[in-house]
């Protein structure tokens, strides 16, 4: 597996590309204002991005897109909730999008914004906003909390420990860590726990 | 960079099972003997990545200038281990315990130490930017002159930490506690304090 990771200047959104050790098709996570380079290290890596995959449409995370999409023809999947100005195939909870090898699991998390979801592959789990390290996502201008914490307790804390979070803000994460620190999934937030 | 490992054979065990190994750490038949080969592995290896570690205890080894891309140490132990002026990157210390070690003039990035309990140790003079300190415990540490940009200290606890002229830009302390924490000339600009 090949994971680049990259955080924008501008608004700190992390955008991610996952492709195979061998073969060429990767998914591209958030195309946000993404840092100069990270089309050249696609290229660099042999990888071609086969699919754009939107968290949620926030500028800050598919900003990047009309760039991406100039070189790369490909498909943008997204919840049918999110408003960009390109054509998407809607996802919902529960889809399956497959791109090369790997299968993406759509779980759909809404309260930072009705449109958001996350994607799941392997032991990786992409949050977007939904769930960062040690918060969920901030509800405090458009969103709802209370339907989000519902969403992440019910749908984030049934997988593995062991789970990496990247999400699209900040440091990455695990499962075991935001089941036991983040106040929005545990409620009695600093237990202390083992790994 | 792998992020996924084979599992412990071990019925039940969801955990990694360490490099060259089928179990976890904890259900290693040679535990022992397979802690000093780690201990051999790290100790002559000027460049990591994609090894999982995780579990097991080290002893004054002398890791300085390495580089670690993608390795998991989860709930390891470390004491008295140097790692000056290594990189690291994608680096899982999560429910480590680190005492007595020097981390200083590194340079990490997001990387784990989420929940792990940091005794005595010093990450001076250090990049550090995009980190998760998680739920951390950190006792007796200094980071001074560090770049913590845009790390998360949420739900920590830090006791006696020097972070004197650390770049706090954008970092993020929310529910932690502090005790005799020295902040002098922090940049703290869209901290989360």
């Amino acid at each position: 597996m090949h994971l680049i990771s990259c955080c924008a200047k501008t608004g700190f959104a992390n955008t991610y590309v996952i492709g195979p050790d061998a073969g060429n098709e990767a998914a591209l996570i958030d195309p946000g204002h993404f840092p100069a380079g990270l089309l050249s290290r696609i290229e660099r890596a042999g990888m071609e991005v086969a699919a754009v995959l939107l968290t949620h449409g926030h500028r800050a995370h598919s900003g990047g897109l009309d760039t991406v999409l100039s070189v790369y023809r490909t498909p943008v999947y997204a919840h049918a909730a999110t408003r960009i100005q390109r054509p998407c195939e809607h996802v919902r909870h529960g889809d399956t999008i497959v791109v090369g090898a790997r299968a993406f699991e759509v779980i759909e998390l809404p309260g930072h914004a009705a449109d958001c979801v996350a994607f799941r592959t392997g032991d990786l789990l992409f949050t977007g906003d939904a769930l960062l390290a040690g918060a969920a996502g901030n509800t405090s201008s458009a969103g709802d909390h209370a339907t989000l914490a519902a969403a992440l307790r019910e749908r984030i804390l049934c997988l593995p420990d062991r789970l990496t979070i990247l999400p699209g803000h900040g440091p990455p994460t695990t499962v075991g860590v935001e089941r036991a620190f983040n106040p929005a999934l545990n409620p009695r937030p600093g237990r202390r726990r083992r790994g | 960079m792998v992020v996924s490992f084979p599992h412990c054979r071990r019925r039940g065990c969801t955990a990694y099972a360490v490099y060259r190994r089928d179990h976890c750490a904890a259900h290693c038949p040679d535990r022992a003997a397979y802690e000093a080969e780690a201990a051999a592995l790290l100790a002559n290896s000027p460049r990591l990545q994609d090894v999982n570690l995780s579990g097991v205890q080290c002893r004054g080894l002398d890791l300085s200038g390495r580089e670690l891309i993608g390795c998991r140490f989860s709930g390891a132990v470390w004491r008295d281990v140097c790692l000056d002026r290594a990189h690291l990157r994608h680096v899982y210390l999560d429910f480590a315990t680190l005492q007595s070690c020097s981390l200083r003039g590194t340079a990490i990035t997001q990387s784990l130490f989420a929940g792990a309990a940091i005794t005595g140790t010093r990450f001076d003079e250090s990049d550090l930017p995009r980190n998760n300190f998680v739920g951390v415990q950190c006792t007796d540490c200094s980071f001074g002159g560090s770049d913590l940009s845009s790390c998360r200290f949420a739900a920590a606890r830090l006791q006696r930490v020097d972070l004197q002229d650390c770049n706090l830009y954008h970092t993020h302390f929310a529910g932690s506690a502090m005790t005799d924490v020295n902040l002098r000339y922090c940049n703290t600009a869209e901290a989360y304090l």
